[in-house]
C-alpha cells in the first residue's frame, strides 16, 4: 500500500485532495479511511502545539491535528465548518487532520508531478512528495506520516535545524533553517 | 517450510516445552521417578521427531543431544544428579530460544550450540560408561556422577570438552606435530592407539590425550554422518558459546594429579560452575514467554458461548429498540399524540433497563476471557529459586499457594518484573547460608511461600521468606546517611514506618553488591511498577524471622473506577486506587495557608500541599475561589488537588491515547462518558512526578506518607442514610464497599434464602424491610448495599439511599434491640443507626468464626479499654471472632481495676479516655511486676504528633482504630511469635463521597 502511494513510483494512483487555508492540498487515498464533519472535541492540555484535542469516532479515541497549524498557514477564522479527514499512519494509529474543504478522489498521473518548488516555505519541503499544477490552481502532494510527525512534540525540538519561531499571529510554527 | 507445519510444530512444541523445566526440576527432587524420565524423554523426543520431519536442523541436533543423554539416563536407570539436570535444563533452554525465534521471524537463530551439544554427549557417553551392564552402585552417594567404572578420566572428560576452545587450541599446532611424529596422523590411528599408547607420546600430556580420543571419536562418528561436528579444525565453528569461559574450573591441576585424587572434587567443584550459567543464561527465555503471552490466548469454549448469546441478546434488543424508534418516527410525521409519547417512553424503560443488563454482563465475561491464573508468571519462580539457591550455595524451597488465583493478562505482564525481583531479592538477601540459619536454630532450608488470594475485587499476593529479616535501624542509618532522612525524623520514625523506606529510589541494604540484587536500585522499581498496574506494596519484616511483601492489585485494568472532577470548564477523571478522600476548601477557609510559595490545607492538624489542577496541567489560571480537594496517594507521597466541583464517581472503560500524548505523565488514558464526550484519566503518579513541591513539601509528605499516620477523626464518620418503611436508618460506611443498582430478577431465590451472583461470588442477601417484618415494595430497580468485611460480602436491599455524608455519630438514645446502637440525629430527623456486625450476623451466623482467624490454642484473654461505646461495638465482635475473651473497660482506671484481679494475654487500649488515659494505663502497666509480659496495644484515632512519639515506648504497638484487619494481625503474629512488629496502619483503602465540610 505505502509503495504505490509513493508518486515518484511513476505510474496511476488515486489521490485524496482537499483545501487547507487557501491551499490545494492531497493525501494518497489509501492512506485516508474517512470524512467526518466536526464532532464534539475535547481539548487536551498539555497537548503539543497543533493538536486540537481528542474525537469520539464510534467508540475510538482519535486526536485531531489542524493542519493549518502545522502548515504554518493563518489560524482559522472563528467559526469556519471544518471537515476532519481521518487518516491511518503508517504505525497503525488513526489520526483526524482538520481541513477547511474536502475535493474529490481522482486518479493521477504521477509522471505530471513535478519538484516542489524550493521558492515554498520551508515546511512544504519536508512534508511535500510533489506538485501539480491545474490552471487555476496547484495541488501538493502531502506524506502523512512526515505531516504527522511534525505535529508530535519531539519534532519542534529536534536538532537538525527545526526550530519554533512565533509567526505573527503570535502561534508556535515550526520552520526549517537551511 | 511449510507455514502451516511450522505453526502446528511451534504451538505443540511451546506447550511441551513449557512443562518440561517443572518436569526436570521434579526430576531432580525424585532421582528415580522413572515414569517422569519417560514423559521428559518423550517431549524431547517428539520435538527432535517434529524438526526432521521440517527440515529444522540444528533445533534437531540440540534436541537430538538432550535426548541421548535422556536415552541413556532411562536405560542405565541412571539417576539424575543436580549437574546432568542443569546441563538438561540448559539443553531445555536453548531448545526455547530456537522456538522463539522460529516464532518470531520464522528461521533459526545464528546461534551455536556445539558447546553445549558436546557436553550433552560427553555426559552420555559418561553415564553410559558409568552405568552399562549393571545397575548403579548403591555404595556411591546418589545423584552423583562418581559411580563410573573410570570415574575420573570421565569426568575429566566432561570437564575438557566443556573447556574453553581457545586453549585447546593454541597448542593445537605443537599436538599436531607430536602426533605426526608418531606416525598418527588419522581420527582412525589415534582411536586404535588408545589411551595408553596418546599419553605416552611425547609432548601430549595425559588431558590433551584423552580431549585428542573424543575428538577422534566424533570424527569417526562424523564419517557415517550420526554426530555433529564439533571440529577443533574449524575455529570459527566451535566459537565459544557466551558465557563458556566461565565453565573453566581455575586453577585446575594437570590430570595426572587429578586421577589420583578422589573423583569427588571434580564433582564438587562443578555444581556453582554449571549454576552459575545457569543463572546468566536466565533472562532471554523469559524475556521472550513474555512476548508469546501477548500473541494469543486461550479462552474456555463455554466462556465463548456465554458471549455469543450475549451478543444475540443484545442484537436482538437492540432490533426491539430500532423498531420503537421506527414507530415513533411515523408517530412523528403525523404530530404524535400525547398518549403516543407516554407510550414510546413505557417502552423505551423496560429496553433501556435490559441493554443495560447485557452489557454489564457482557463487560463481566468479556473480562473473564482475559483472565489468566497466576500459575502463568509464577511458573518460572521454582527454576530461578533453584538456579539462584545453587549459585548462592543455598538451600531454598518454594510454596506456592492460590496458583489459579486469575487476574487480568495485562496486569500480569506488568507484575512479572516487579516478582522476579522481589524473589530474587528473597534469595539473595533473605535466606541466610545453611550453617548460619543452622545456627540461629533454624532448618537448613530455606522457605519462600508464594501466595495468591482474590480479596474484594482486588488480588493480594503475598511473598514470605523465612530469612533473616532487615534490620530496621540499619534502614534508617542509610536513608540518613543518603540524606534521604534527617537524624530527627529517622529517631522519631517507627520501624514499620522505617521498613517502608525500602522502596526509596536508591535505597539497598545489601552489604555486598552481588550480580543478583543490591546495586541500590529495585525496590522503588518494583514499587513503581506496581503503582502503575494500579496496586500497592508494603513491607514487614522481623529480624531473625524473615520478610513479608503484601502487594495489593486490581483485578482488571481495562476498566475501573474513577472519580469524576471539572477543572476549568473541563472534566478530567481520577482513578480511584489513588484517591484517598474528598473535601471541600472555600476560598475563604481558615485551613487554608501559604508556606515559601507553597499553598497547604491544614487537615487534622497536618499540612497538606495542595495544587490548582489546572495550574498542574498547565491550563490558563482561573479566579481563586473555593472547589473541592481530591486528597491523592501516590508515590509514596499525599497531595492535595484543588478541583472546581466533584462530580461524582463512575466505571470507566480505560483506551489508549495516541501518539500525540505517549510522552505526557500526567494522563494515563482517556476513556468515554455516557454522553459520548472524551474525558482524559489522570495518571496521579504523574502529577506528582510533574509537581516542584518545594522542599518544605517534600518532608512534610515523606513523613506524612511514610507513617502511615492518617487516621480520620473519631467524631466524623462517614454515614449512609437510607430508608424502609418511611423511616431513616444509619449505616457506617465503614464496610459499605459498594451501592448498586440491579435489574429486577438479580437476586435469587437459592435453598430457601435469596442470594445474588456478585462478582463471582454468590453472596447472601437481606431486605431491610423485612428484617423489619414489612412487606418488600416492588421498584424498578433494587437499591442494594454491598457490604464486605472479613474477606466475605453480603447484600442488603433497601428501598432508597437518601444521602451520604460525614456527621458525627453521637448516639443519643441507646437501642435496647440488637440491631440498632442506638438513635442519632441527622438532618433534624432522628435516624436509627445500625449495628452493621448484628447485620453480618443475621446474614451468615458463621460470618465471624469462620474467616479463619480463630485460634487452635484455645481462648486467650484480651482487656479491652475504650470510651467510645462505637468503637467497643465495632471491635469487640473481631476480637470475639479471634477466640478472644473480651474484658472491656470504659477508661483507663476501670481497666486498672480489672488488672488488679487479674492478668489478661494482651492489653488493648484507646489513647483517649477519660480519667486515665492510654499513656497512663500504659505506663502503670509497665510498672507492675507482675504485667511485665502483657504486651499493650495502642488504638488511635488522632494522627500521632510528637507527644504521641515521646510517649508510647510504653506501648508495644500503636495502630489506627479503623484498621480492623491490621489488628488481628498484629494480635495474630504477637500469639505466632514474641515481640513482634506490627506494619503501620493501614487506612482509607477505600475513599468515600464526603457531602459534608469537615469543621
Amino acid at each position: 500500500m505505502n509503495a504505490a502511494a509513493r508518486p515518484r513510483a511513476g505510474g496511476i494512483s488515486e489521490c485524496f485532495s482537499c483545501r487547507v487555508g487557501g491551499q490545494w492540498v492531497a493525501f494518497p487515498v489509501a492512506q485516508v479511511l474517512e470524512v467526518i464533519t466536526q464532532q464534539r472535541l475535547t481539548p487536551m492540555p498539555l497537548a503539543p502545539d497543533g493538536v486540537l484535542g481528542l474525537i469520539n469516532l464510534r467508540g475510538r479515541i482519535i486526536s485531531e491535528v489542524d493542519v493549518r497549524r502545522i502548515l504554518g498557514l493563518q489560524a482559522a477564522e472563528a467559526e469556519r465548518h471544518v471537515h476532519v479527514v481521518i487518516v491511518k499512519s503508517r504505525q497503525g494509529e488513526d489520526v483526524g487532520l482538520v481541513v477547511d474543504q474536502v475535493g474529490a478522489v481522482s486518479a493521477i498521473d504521477y509522471n505530471r508531478f513535478e519538484k516542489v518548488p524550493d521558492t515554498l516555505h520551508a515546511v512544504w519541503q519536508q512534508i511535500g512528495e510533489g506538485v501539480l499544477k491545474y490552471d487555476t490552481h496547484i495541488t501538493v502532494m502531502l506524506d502523512v506520516d512526515r505531516l504527522l510527525a511534525l505535529s508530535l512534540p519531539c519534532a519542534a525540538q529536534e536538532p537538525q535545524g527545526k526550530e519554533l519561531s512565533r509567526s505573527a499571529d503570535g502561534k508556535k510554527t515550526p520552520v526549517v533553517l537551511h | 517450510m511449510d507455514e502451516e507445519l511450522l505453526g502446528e510444530f511451534l504451538v505443540e512444541s511451546n506447550e511441551n516445552m513449557a512443562a518440561i523445566e517443572q518436569q526436570l526440576m521434579s526430576l531432580e527432587a525424585a532421582s528415580e521417578d522413572t515414569e517422569l524420565l519417560d514423559a521428559i524423554f518423550r517431549t524431547v523426543h517428539t520435538v527432535k521427531g517434529s524438526c526432521g520431519f521440517i527440515g529444522l536442523t540444528k533445533l534437531e541436533k540440540v534436541a537430538h543431544a538432550g535426548e541421548n543423554v535422556l536415552g541413556k539416563m532411562r536405560s542405565t536407570r541412571y539417576p539424575a544428579s543436580p549437574e546432568i539436570v542443569s546441563m538438561l535444563l540448559e539443553c531445555a533452554d536453548a531448545i526455547q530460544v530456537i522456538l522463539d525465534e522460529l516464532q518470531a521471524n520464522r528461521q533459526e537463530p545464528d546461534v551455536d550450540h556445539s558447546a553445549l551439544i558436546r557436553r550433552l554427549n560427553a555426559a552420555e557417553r559418561l553415564i553410559g560408561s558409568g552405568g552399562a551392564g549393571a545397575p548403579v552402585d548403591d555404595e556411591a552417594p546418589a545423584g552423583r556422577v562418581v559411580a563410573a567404572a573410570e570415574p575420573a578420566e570421565v569426568q575429566q572428560e566432561i570437564v575438557q570438552s566443556s573447556t574453553d576452545e581457545g586453549d585447546w587450541l593454541d597448542d593445537f599446532e605443537v599436538i599436531r606435530g607430536a602426533l605426526d611424529g608418531a606416525g598418527l596422523s588419522t581420527p582412525q590411528a589415534v582411536l586404535q592407539a588408545g589411551f595408553n599408547v596418546l599419553k605416552e607420546v611425547p609432548g601430549i600430556a595425559a588431558p590433551q590425550a584423552l580431549k585428542l580420543l573424543g575428538v577422534a571419536k566424533k570424527f569417526a562418528a562424523l564419517a557415517t554422518g550420526a554426530q555433529p561436528d564439533p571440529s577443533p579444525d574449524k575455529p570459527e565453528g566451535v566459537a565459544p558459546e557466551t558465557g563458556e569461559s566461565a565453565e573453566v574450573p581455575s586453577g585446575k591441576p594437570p590430570v595426572s594429579e587429578e586421577t589420583a585424587a578422589p573423583a569427588k572434587s571434580v564433582a564438587t567443584e562443578k555444581p556453582a560452575v554449571v549454576a552459575k550459567k545457569a543463572g546468566v543464561q536466565e533472562t532471554p527465555p523469559e524475556t521472550a514467554q513474555a512476548g508469546k503471552a501477548a500473541e494469543t490466548i486461550r479462552v474456555d469454549v463455554a466462556v465463548l458461548d456465554e458471549l455469543m448469546n450475549q451478543v444475540g441478546e443484545l442484537v436482538l434488543t437492540r432490533n426491539r429498540l430500532l423498531q420503537v424508534v421506527s414507530r415513533a418516527g411515523g408517530g412523528m410525521r403525523h404530530a404524535m399524540q400525547v398518549q403516543d409519547a407516554a407510550e414510546v417512553m413505557k417502552s423505551l424503560v423496560p429496553l433501556s433497563r435490559d441493554i443495560n443488563h447485557i452489557t454489564e454482563s457482557l463487560q463481566d465475561r468479556l473480562l473473564k476471557t482475559r483472565m489468566q491464573p497466576i500459575s502463568t508468571i509464577w511458573g518460572t519462580v521454582p527454576r530461578i529459586v533453584r538456579d539462584m539457591g545453587r549459585q548462592l550455595n543455598k538451600k531454598i524451597n518454594v510454596q506456592m499457594e492460590g496458583q489459579e488465583t486469575e487476574l487480568d493478562r495485562t496486569i500480569l505482564a506488568a507484575l512479572k518484573d516487579p516478582l522476579t525481583h522481589i524473589i530474587r531479592n528473597s534469595c539473595d538477601h533473605g535466606i541466610e547460608l545453611p550453617s548460619e540459619r543452622m545456627q540461629n536454630g533454624k532448618p537448613d532450608t530455606g522457605t519462600l511461600t508464594l501466595t495468591a488470594a482474590q480479596e474484594a475485587g482486588s488480588i493480594l499476593i503475598v511473598i514470605r521468606d523465612d530469612g533473616a529479616g532487615i534490620d530496621a535501624a540499619r534502614v534508617k542509618a542509610k536513608a540518613v546517611d543518603m540524606g534521604v532522612l534527617t537524624q530527627d525524623a529517622a529517631d522519631a520514625m517507627s520501624d514499620a514506618a522505617a521498613l517502608q523506606l525500602i522502596f526509596h529510589a536508591g535505597l539497598s541494604t545489601a552489604k555486598q553488591v552481588s550480580n543478583i540484587s543490591g546495586r541500590g536500585v529495585g525496590m522503588d522499581v518494583v514499587k513503581n511498577a506496581i503503582e502503575k498496574a494500579g496496586g500497592s506494596v508494603e513491607i514487614h519484616s522481623v529480624p531473625g524471622n524473615g520478610t513479608t511483601l503484601r502487594i495489593r492489585i486490581p483485578l482488571t485494568m481495562a476498566i475501573i473506577s474513577a472519580m469524576l472532577v471539572s477543572a476549568g470548564s473541563q472534566m478530567f477523571a481520577i482513578p480511584q486506587m489513588s484517591v484517598q478522600e474528598l473535601l471541600a476548601a472555600d476560598a475563604g477557609s481558615e485551613h487554608w495557608c501559604a508556606i515559601a510559595g507553597q499553598r497547604f490545607f491544614r487537615l487534622r492538624g497536618q499540612l497538606l500541599p495542595v495544587v490548582r489542577l489546572t495550574d498542574s496541567l498547565g491550563m490558563p489560571a482561573v479566579d481563586d475561589a473555593g472547589g473541592s480537594i481530591v486528597v491523592v496517594h501516590a508515590g509514596n507521597r499525599r497531595i492535595g488537588l484543588l478541583v472546581d466541583d466533584i462530580i461524582g464517581s463512575e466505571e470507566l472503560v480505560v483506551k489508549p491515547l495516541g501518539m500525540h500524548f505517549r510522552d505526557v505523565p500526567v494522563f494515563g488514558g482517556c476513556s468515554i462518558l455516557g454522553d459520548g464526550s472524551v474525558v482524559p484519566i489522570l495518571e496521579c503518579n504523574g502529577v506528582v512526578q510533574s509537581l516542584k513541591l518545594s522542599a518544605e513539601a517534600e518532608l512534610a509528605q515523606d513523613e506524612a506518607g511514610l507513617d502511615g499516620g492518617r487516621v480520620d477523626s473519631e467524631e466524623m464518620q462517614h454515614t449512609l442514610v437510607f430508608r424502609g418503611l418511611n423511616q431513616l436508618y444509619a449505616i457506617p460506611m465503614m464496610l459499605v464497599e459498594r451501592l448498586e443498582s440491579l435489574p429486577p430478577g438479580s437476586i435469587e431465590r437459592s435453598g430457601g434464602r435469596e442470594v445474588l451472583q456478585y462478582r463471582g461470588d454468590v453472596i447472601p442477601v437481606l431486605r431491610w424491610n423485612r428484617i423489619l417484618g414489612g412487606e418488600v415494595v416492588q421498584t424498578e430497580e433494587d437499591c442494594c448495599l454491598i457490604i464486605a468485611d472479613n474477606g466475605k460480602r453480603m447484600c442488603l436491599h433497601v428501598d432508597e439511599v437518601e444521602d451520604i455524608l460525614q456527621t458525627p455519630l453521637r448516639i443519643e438514645m441507646k437501642s435496647s434491640e440488637d440491631m440498632f446502637l442506638g438513635t442519632t440525629v441527622i438532618h433534624e430527623q432522628s435516624t436509627e443507626v445500625i449495628d452493621v456486625f448484628e447485620l453480618l450476623r443475621l446474614a451468615d451466623p458463621e460470618w465471624f468464626t469462620s474467616g479463619g482467624n480463630a485460634h487452635e490454642e484455645g481462648r486467650r484473654t484480651i482487656l479491652f479499654a475504650e470510651d467510645a461505646p462505637f468503637f467497643r461495638t465495632m471491635l469487640i465482635p473481631v476480637l470475639e471472632s479471634m477466640a478472644y475473651e473480651v474484658w472491656y473497660a470504659r477508661d483507663g482506671q476501670e481497666a486498672c481495676e480489672i488488672l488488679d484481679r487479674q492478668v489478661p494475654d494482651v492489653v488493648l487500649t484507646d489513647i483517649e479516655m477519660p480519667r486515665m488515659n492510654g499513656y497512663e494505663l500504659a505506663e502503670w502497666i509497665s510498672g507492675q511486676p507482675r504485667l511485665a509480659d502483657v504486651p499493650v496495644i495502642a488504638i488511635s484515632s488522632a494522627p500521632p504528633d510528637a507527644y504521641d512519639v515521646e510517649h508510647r515506648r510504653h506501648f508495644h504497638t500503636v495502630l489506627s482504630k479503623m484498621d480492623r484487619q491490621g489488628l488481628s494481625e498484629c494480635l495474630g503474629r504477637l500469639h505466632g511469635h514474641e515481640s513482634v512488629e506490627c506494619n503501620p496502619p493501614q487506612v482509607f483503602e477505600r475513599p468515600v463521597l464526603v457531602g459534608g465540610r469537615p469543621s
